[in-house]
């Protein structure tokens, strides 16, 4: 079964020939870049609140006096649309809120790139999660067979037959909400499918001749399984994991939807859009910003998940 | 195929026997019951509250009921519906599910199949392109965003439809459309993928050899081995259904079980967290099991059992 494993040199000549993934790559690119950079173009803070100017519209712009206190966070002294006059001791400021503001009077803008901060980093943490316990629990499993791998399955199948999202939600009840807890339960219950998966692919490959000759040459079953047989079913595990991204995203936005994710003030994309749908008729842009970028993303990764598993799978080789 | 059966069972019973346990454990060490949150409580009515609930017994007594009275298939009553008993509540909740569920399914493989052959015969072209895009952002694009999008349109500015609530047909469409995108994405993709690489098999040759019309080809022979990849999902296909009502029914108000589970869950009331989570895992299971004896049925060269 050489499906996956061969014409690696071809590879990035049949990526290359896709626009589409190109364009992908491109967005996911830019989003990483602003969730890095997005938080620091803007004066505010994701936590600062300006009551007075709760659901402003997009672009909205006004005159800001204020003082600093010790400790960093700043006094607001006076808000106005007209120009205000500067007095010692306090700064006046032209502000303008890019995305709008939310119904606390803060700066969507600020918020979004740092809510894309915590997404961005759900799914990649996710899938490094997945890719590790995956790769180790299937492929031990699938390499000694056996007893080993009949329980070792057995527990993967119990496990599988639990809805994944009841489990997820069992494991936040339990735990404080929180990051870490969401990272927990939604990396618990998706290394699943891809232990499965690479198991599938070990019980083909340790069948094949290098594997013999690594056996022969007296190479321990370590690292048999690690340097030979895991490396040459590289492209599914990548396929996976890719896949695996956008899934955990929308978990944890589905999770905070149910106001079970990240804890306020902390913004994640899922929360920002719990938050928007109150005054989705009067204030659609609050809605609007952050479920557009959560289905981009997506489906940009989608994309590329999909892009990597043709360019892999030479069955789809164009004629 | 019995011992298949059999076996399957056994895996069905051990799964249920660890997802009870589990599920009575967690609710065992999550902070806080359903009646903490409140106003402090005399300290002798609480004492009756435990009493009526049993809470007061050791853990393993309350296993041991548990697990008996989980057999019997009686959740006992709701913590926060007082005078109602989980299993009444399954009762109301499941057939509105159901009936939301079915409506779901069938328009899954309706426009999934439908969309999914049109693809595979215009292969690389405007129409498989377009249908391919299509399903990518369906896959892509989060139920509850679907559902905030529909209502918006379709509900509050062109006022067509009620933009929440249960009763009439009308009701029914927008929480149908905002479940069935992603399964109808998903089986398109599946139906195409599959349909391509049938229509490249010796038989097609052969059907077009015999000179059939393109449309009895892809209909009467290419379609029946195409299908078996969208059987297979019809497993996964449930399940997501089941996920997705849990949000859906909660967005549009819908009194099926999706939205008692999510406010079970909101109030901490126990028993009913345990209930339907067995019943949705005795569901899902049963179904898993039947859909995968029907795929040996209509394929004979699958074979499940050794």
């Amino acid at each position: 079964m050489q499906l996956y494993s061969s014409n690696y040199s071809n590879l990035w000549i049949r990526l290359k020939e896709k626009k589409l993934l190109l364009i992908a790559l491109f967005t996911i690119v830019t989003l990483s870049i602003l969730a890095i950079i997005g938080p620091y173009l803007t004066p505010f803070t994701y936590s600062e609140q300006i009551l007075t100017l709760k659901n402003k519209p997009p672009g909205y712009d006004f005159y800001l006096k204020y003082n600093k206190n010790n400790n960093g966070t700043i006094n607001i002294i006076e808000v106005s649309e007209e120009p205000i006059e500067n007095a010692a001791g306090f700064k006046v400021e032209k502000r303008i809120f890019l995305f709008g503001s939310d119904a606390l009077g803060r700066d969507l803008f600020t918020r979004i790139w740092y809510g894309a901060r915590i997404s961005l980093s759900i799914g990649l943490a996710t899938a490094f999660i997945v890719f590790i316990i995956g790769s180790i629990y299937g492929g031990l499993s699938g390499y000694y067979g056996g007893w080993i791998d009949e329980v070792m399955m057995r527990i993967v199948e119990v496990l599988n037959s639990i809805p994944f999202l009841l489990y997820v939600i069992l494991l936040m009840l339990i735990f404080e909400p929180g990051l870490k807890t969401i990272l927990f339960a939604i990396g618990g219950v998706y290394w699943l499918p891809m232990a499965r998966m690479i198991r599938g692919q070990v019980i083909t490959l340790k069948e094949q001749d290098y594997v013999l000759a690594a056996l022969s040459l007296g190479a321990s079953s370590w690292r048999i399984l690690f340097k030979h047989i895991l490396p040459n079913s590289l492209g599914p595990i990548l396929v996976y994991t890719t896949l695996t991204i956008p899934e955990a995203i929308f978990t944890e936005a589905w999770l905070s939807f149910l106001g079970m994710g990240v804890s306020v003030p902390i913004a994640s994309w899922g929360s920002l859009i719990n938050d928007g749908i109150e005054g989705m008729r009067s204030y659609p842009w609050q809605l609007f910003f952050p479920s557009f970028l959560i289905t981009i993303t997506m489906l940009a990764f989608n994309i590329i998940g999909d892009s990597l598993r043709d360019a892999f799978d030479p069955r789809f080789k164009r004629k | 195929m019995a011992a298949y059966i059999l076996r399957r069972f056994g895996t069905m019973l051990l799964s249920l026997f660890f997802i009870i346990s589990l599920t009575f454990f967690m609710m065992k060490v999550i902070p806080g019951g359903p009646f903490s949150s409140e106003k402090r409580l005399p300290p002798e009515i609480e004492e009756n509250i435990n009493k009526k609930y049993h809470l007061n017994d050791p853990w393993y007594v309350q296993y041991k009921d548990y697990l008996i009275r989980t057999v019997k298939l009686d959740f006992g009553p709701s913590f926060k519906y007082k005078s109602r008993t989980v299993n009444e509540i399954i009762a109301d909740g499941f057939p509105v599910s159901a009936k939301l569920g079915s409506t779901v399914i069938l328009i899954t493989l309706v426009v999934g199949i439908n969309l999914g052959i049109v693809s595979a015969m215009k292969q690389n072209q405007t129409q498989d392109y377009f249908a391919m895009f299509l399903s990518t952002i369906g896959f892509s694009t989060p139920n509850f965003i679907i559902a905030y999008l529909l209502m918006y349109i379709f509900a509050y500015k062109l006022k067509l439809v009620p933009p929440a609530m249960w009763g009439t047909w009308k009701h029914m469409i927008l929480p149908a459309i905002s479940l069935a995108i992603l399964p109808t994405a998903v089986v398109a993709r599946l139906m195409r993928s599959s349909l391509i690489e049938e229509l490249q098999q010796d038989y097609m040759l052969t059907a077009k050899a015999k000179g059939l019309m393109e449309r009895q080809i892809i209909y009467r022979h290419a379609l029946r081995n195409a299908i078996i990849p969208v059987i297979t999902y019809l497993g996964p296909l449930i399940a997501t259904i089941f996920t997705g009502s849990f949000i859906i029914e909660h967005i549009f108000a819908i009194p099926g079980l999706g939205k008692y589970f999510v406010s079970a869950i909101q109030n901490r009331d126990y028993t009913l967290i345990l209930g339907t989570t067995v019943f949705y895992s005795l569901i899902l299971m049963l179904m898993n099991l039947i859909v995968d004896i029907l795929y040996t049925l209509i394929d004979p060269r699958v074979k499940l059992y050794k």
